[in-house]
């Protein structure tokens, strides 16, 4: 058993800058990574970071992480490459497994440190489970970290920042980047990084998604189809494209095993990228002991990583009584924090995180909704629906401020000024929503009920749906929220359309689309090959606990232990009983967190087991 | 809501469900479940699948045999799988003393109808040829014992209990039991329930469960550690019992090894969390039976309880005189799944006969427990 202060679990961003901290206040500490190399994310990040120049920004991500490693204090240090933290055992003590000699170990840390990041969501289509299907992670890490190009036609599938950064670097190591398919309408990382794909020539498909993929041995075509408005492909609107790689950029989750495991507290934050663990601005969890760092307690970006960090491992020392002056230390980091959390994305994320703070219910009122400013917001109980603009970038562009009669929306005349919406002028026509050209503008009313809320969406797709149809409500990133009834379509001349469903209201601020419910061939859980409609079956005849599921069907039992399966599950769960995920049971989590060999417990040399053991 | 019941049933376990089952067989439909948590929640849910008939005890060989009976009618009868596989049981003897005991039991075994042989250490070889027979002295072998399912056991005796009208009420607690004019006060966090009969197959919580009426039974919760590997193509078709190393282990189905070890120092406790202790000990047993299997990974461990009696046989029926309707299911030791078919039907058959007609179970009450008259059981790990 190895003794030490602190054991660190994961060597990117979050984990060096715990490691600074810890190692300068003089504790020892273990910092264990099951990469070849440290730097997490960042070693992947040939492209220079946005955010503050005082921190790293301009500069690529792998030169940061030699920045971080300089500051530490190398003496205290151990740095274990090739080296995963499989599991956290009831006692505490972490086991370790050495990828490189097969041998398993165990750490008896003061304070543990998880800063294991983020893991990449997956979706399902038929044959997902070809050879050449890559998530966007993946694609990096060969490239920039191995040097390996994936293929050479790569579909790229999602447009958010990661699909559309990982489409750059792909073109500029040399591959082709046949297209971007996107299920929404409009792409979801920064308008730039779009821009400076289609400038390459790269074709971009919006409210398309993929079917299948189609191939022998591995990937030689994807079948993509356009969708319609309830996220249905359209007939006659498919085609195949020839391609030898497909790629999976559809959003990252933080990487809970081991918090699962060693008892903490999560939360179901949508906003902070599904499962998070509660934890204090100290990085504290629940349990004593375990902090938390980086992506791994919600996605965020790479300085914030650093920074709760250092947090993290100042607490650290804090708890093991070093002696220095916590309060200023503490106070110039949670203000730099506070800095870096400005703007519409990091407000949400910091709304989040205070909902972690505080075990408060998520941020309620439309303060916290995304984008243009409110000037007057409107009254608690207004009955009358009222709108919100999700609107945040500075397009020149007013049809908005046009289209209300009551001049409840106002630009002005520098037409790239973001909308200033006055709820007071507002009487609840709605048309403005169906004069938006990226359909940011959205209407939320009381529906009558007691706590059901009705929210209108723009609607520009065909067949529209009928009143009393049902839906899934899904959020911002189309992920699945609850089930939901067609209340009203409205329909319009210009071909915006709206559709109206009736929510429960504590989702009033996250439900911003909806599907019909799903295919039903489509696999879920890939390792045990269980499609949709055994899921949604077995839902129905009752299996409504995750527990009872995966005993009745086995999902999330293969080899990924439900890691790519286990939250649409949960929202599949969701959507037909309407009981939060996070209410119910949701699978307890086990070591090892990921599988390893019997002979990596088996000392070398020493004859095992035997009538000679006993 | 239904608040009243002629039977209700503390336990969404194999016990509870299977109990449910027969006694819809015998015309009982008014049936209702408490289930605290989830079906299969308790020890049912994290199982290794075993069904064995080479105990003992003569009780233990006689329930076991009647269970494979209704096991192997089970698909059919209740048109539901529940993966089952008759592959059979090699137990493993390493010493002399060891095989003394078995050929003793064997025959006993025999002389009860059950199909079972001593066998040599190359018949062993034979039978499961990945096992290292090195230091093996004899074996002994029932190619009738096999493999199942505990969950959809559980889940398809339910799915037949909800047709016939009986109610499940899972996330359903109960908080206290309280006699009430001949029938009993069932409170539960979610409402009370009058029932003329009570069935106590609480599993690890039997104990608790009897004290709501003030009996103090002798059965206690005990940790079991198991784990699962990755599936691989089907090699090992008995399941594996070692008393000598403390070690089950066998192929499921689905090609996953399922293993697990008695640990003689693990303390009375309702915990199921997991330990590193496990992982490393029963590393060192499966990779000294199976050498060639050395790099075959381990997908998760788990844990779950073991609900003790004395002599590790099942209490079942009244809990006392005076309470001739409070019935036990309780003290499976580890191997309730096994049993669960003909406990099931006895204990239906207790209800509404009075007493059990297909096999005479007097042996089994709390009778013995009182009177300190125990046939020990020793084939446990
Ligand atoms: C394509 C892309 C572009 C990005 N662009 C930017 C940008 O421009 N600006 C910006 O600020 N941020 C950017 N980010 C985000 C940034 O990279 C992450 O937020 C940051 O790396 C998070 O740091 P972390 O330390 O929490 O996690 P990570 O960097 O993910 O590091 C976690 C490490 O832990 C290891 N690990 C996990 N589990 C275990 C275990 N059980 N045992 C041992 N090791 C384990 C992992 O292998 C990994 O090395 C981008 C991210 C991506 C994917
Ligand atoms: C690791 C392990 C391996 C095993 N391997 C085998 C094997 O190979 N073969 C075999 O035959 N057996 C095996 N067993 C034993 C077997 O699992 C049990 O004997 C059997 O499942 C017992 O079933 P049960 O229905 O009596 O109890 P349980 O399955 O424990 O059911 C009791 C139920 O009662 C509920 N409950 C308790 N108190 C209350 C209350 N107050 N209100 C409402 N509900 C309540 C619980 O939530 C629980 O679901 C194993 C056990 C373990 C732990
Ligand atoms: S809902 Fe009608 S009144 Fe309100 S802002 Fe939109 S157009 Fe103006």
């Amino acid at each position: 058993m190895i003794k030490t202060d602190v054991l660190i679990v994961g060597g990117g961003p979050a984990g060096l800058g715990a490691a600074i901290e810890t190692t300068k206040a003089g504790l020892r500490t273990i910092v264990v990574d099951e990469n070849q190399r440290l730097g997490g994310q960042l070693i992947k990040q040939t492209h220079k970071f946005f955010g503050s120049s005082s921190h790293f920004a301009g500069t690529r991500g792998i030169l940061i992480q030699d920045e971080l490693v300089k500051e530490m204090e190398k003496g205290n240090l151990k740095l274990l490459e090739e080296t995963a933290c499989s599991a956290i055992f009831d006692d505490g003590i972490a086991g370790i497994y050495d990828v490189k000699r097969n041998r398993f170990e165990k750490v008896k840390a003061k304070r543990t440190i998880i800063a294991a990041g983020a893991s990449e969501k997956f979706i399902p289509f038929r044959n997902n489970d070809l050879p050449g299907i890559y998530g966007a992670g993946g694609v990096q890490t060969l490239m920039n970290a191995g040097g390996v190009l994936p293929g050479k036609k790569i579909l790229m599938i999602g447009a958010g920042n990661i699909g559309l950064i990982v489409s750059y670097q792909l073109l500029q190591a040399g591959a082709s980047v046949v297209g971007i398919i996107e299920a929404a309408p409009k792409q979801g990382g920064y308008e730039v990084h779009l821009a400076k794909i289609k400038r390459m020539g790269v074709p971009v498909l919006f409210n398309h998604s993929i079917i299948a993929a189609e191939g022998k041995d591995k990937v030689e075509a994807a079948v993509i189809g356009e969708i319609d408005k309830n996220w249905k492909f359209i007939d006659g609107k498919q085609r195949r494209i020839e391609c030898d790689t497909i790629c999976l950029a559809v959003g990252l989750t933080p990487t809970s095993e081991l918090l699962w495991q060693a008892g903490v507290e999560m939360m179901y934050l949508p906003a902070l990228g599904g499962y998070v663990p509660r934890h204090n601005e100290y990085m504290q969890t629940n349990v004593p002991g375990i902090l938390v760092a980086g992506d791994a307690a919600g996605i965020g970006e790479a300085t914030s990583a650093i920074i709760e960090g250092r947090l993290a491992g100042l607490s650290a020392a804090k708890g093991l009584k070093v002696k220095m002056d916590f309060g200023k230390r503490y106070n110039d980091l949670l203000t730099y924090l506070d800095g870096l959390r400005r703007g519409s994305t990091g407000f949400k994320v910091k709304a989040a995180k205070n909902t972690v703070w505080n075990k408060k219910e998520e941020i309620k009122g439309d303060a916290f909704a995304r984008g243009s400013k409110t000037k007057r917001a409107p009254e608690p109980g207004r009955k009358k629906p009222y709108i919100v603009i999700e609107c945040d970038e500075d397009i020149p562009c007013n049809p908005c401020e046009a289209s209300c009669s009551f001049k409840a929306i106002e630009i002005g005349q520098d037409i790239t000024n973001p909308p200033v919406f006055d709820a007071e002028k507002c009487t609840g026509c709605l048309k403005c929503i169906t004069s938006c050209p990226g359909l940011a503008i959205f209407g939320i009313a009381e529906s009558g009920e007691p706590g059901k809320t009705v929210i209108s969406i723009p609607y520009e797709m065909l067949p529209l749906p009928e009143k009393g149809d049902k839906v899934w409500a899904c959020g911002r990133e189309g992920e699945i929220i609850c089930e939901a009834v067609v209340h009203s379509v409205r329909k319009s001349p210009n071909k915006t359309h709206i559709a109206s469903i009736i929510v429960d209201g504590e989702y009033k601020n996250d439900i911003r689309h909806f599907i019909p419910f799903s295919a039903k061939d489509a696999v879920i859980c890939r390792c045990l090959d269980i499609t949709c409609g055994e899921i949604e079956e077995a839902i129905s005849r009752g299996y409504t606990d995750f527990e009872e599921l995966k005993r009745y069907l086995r999902v999330t039992t293969g080899p990924c232990q439900g890691r790519t399966c286990r939250s649409i599950i949960m929202g599949m769960i969701k959507a037909g009983t309407g009981i939060d995920p996070s209410k119910g049971s949701t699978g307890t989590r086990r070591p090892p967190e990921a599988s390893l060999p019997f002979s990596a417990f088996v000392k070398k040399g020493r004859r095992s087991g035997g009538k000679n053991e006993k | 809501m239904k608040n009243s019941a002629a039977v209700g049933i503390i336990g969404g376990g194999i016990s509870g469900a299977s109990a449910a089952y027969f006694l819809t067989k015998l015309g009982v439909n008014d049936i209702v479940i408490f289930e605290k948590s989830y079906l299969s929640s308790g020890s049912t849910g994290r199982c290794g699948g075993g069904i064995r008939q080479q105990w003992t005890t003569p009780a233990n060989v006689k329930l076991a045999m009647r269970s494979v009976h209704h096991f192997e009618r089970y698909e059919e009868e209740l048109d539901f799988g529940f993966d089952y596989v008759q592959k059979g049981y090699l137990l493993l003897a390493f010493t002399d003393k060891e095989k003394a005991a078995f050929a003793k039991t064997v025959e006993m075994q025999k002389s009860l109808g059950l199909k079972v042989d001593l066998v040599t250490k190359e018949d062993a070889k034979e039978i499961v040829p990945h096992l290292n027979t090195s230091e093996l002295v004899a074996a002994s072998f029932c190619p009738t014992d096999g493999l199942g399912n505990p969950f959809l056991a559980t889940y398809g005796y339910i799915e037949r209990v909800k047709e016939k009208g009986g109610t499940v009420l899972n996330h359903t607690r109960v908080t206290a039991i309280e006699r009430k004019g001949g029938e009993y006060l069932v409170r539960t966090d979610k409402g009370d329930f009058t029932c003329k009969y009570i069935l106590n197959a609480a599993g690890p919580w039997a104990r608790d469960c009897a004290e709501m009426l003030g009996y103090d039974i002798p059965v206690k919760p005990e940790r079991h550690q198991i784990l699962v590997t990755e599936p691989l193509e089907r090699m090992v078709g008995p399941m594996i019992i070692d008393f000598y190393h403390g070690f089950y282990g066998s192929q499921e189905k689905k090609g996953g090894f399922v293993m697990g070890e008695g640990d003689p120092s693990e303390p009375e406790s309702y915990k199921v969390s997991s330990h590193w202790k496990f992982i490393e000990s029963i590393a060192r047993k499966f990779t000294y039976l199976f050498p060639g299997f050395r790099d075959v990974k381990i997908l998760r461990q788990w844990a779950g309880s073991y609900c003790v009696s004395p002599d590790a046989q099942p209490i079942l029926g009244p809990i006392s005189d005076n309470d001739p309707n409070y019935m036990l299911s309780v003290g499976y030791s580890g191997h309730g799944f096994m049993l669960a078919p003909a406990t099931g039907e006895a204990v239906a058959e207790w209800i509404v006969h009075g007493k059990p007609r297909t096999m005479d179970i007097s042996h089994l009450t709390m009778e013995r427990i009182r009177k300190g008259d125990f046939d020990q059981e020793h084939n446990v790990v």
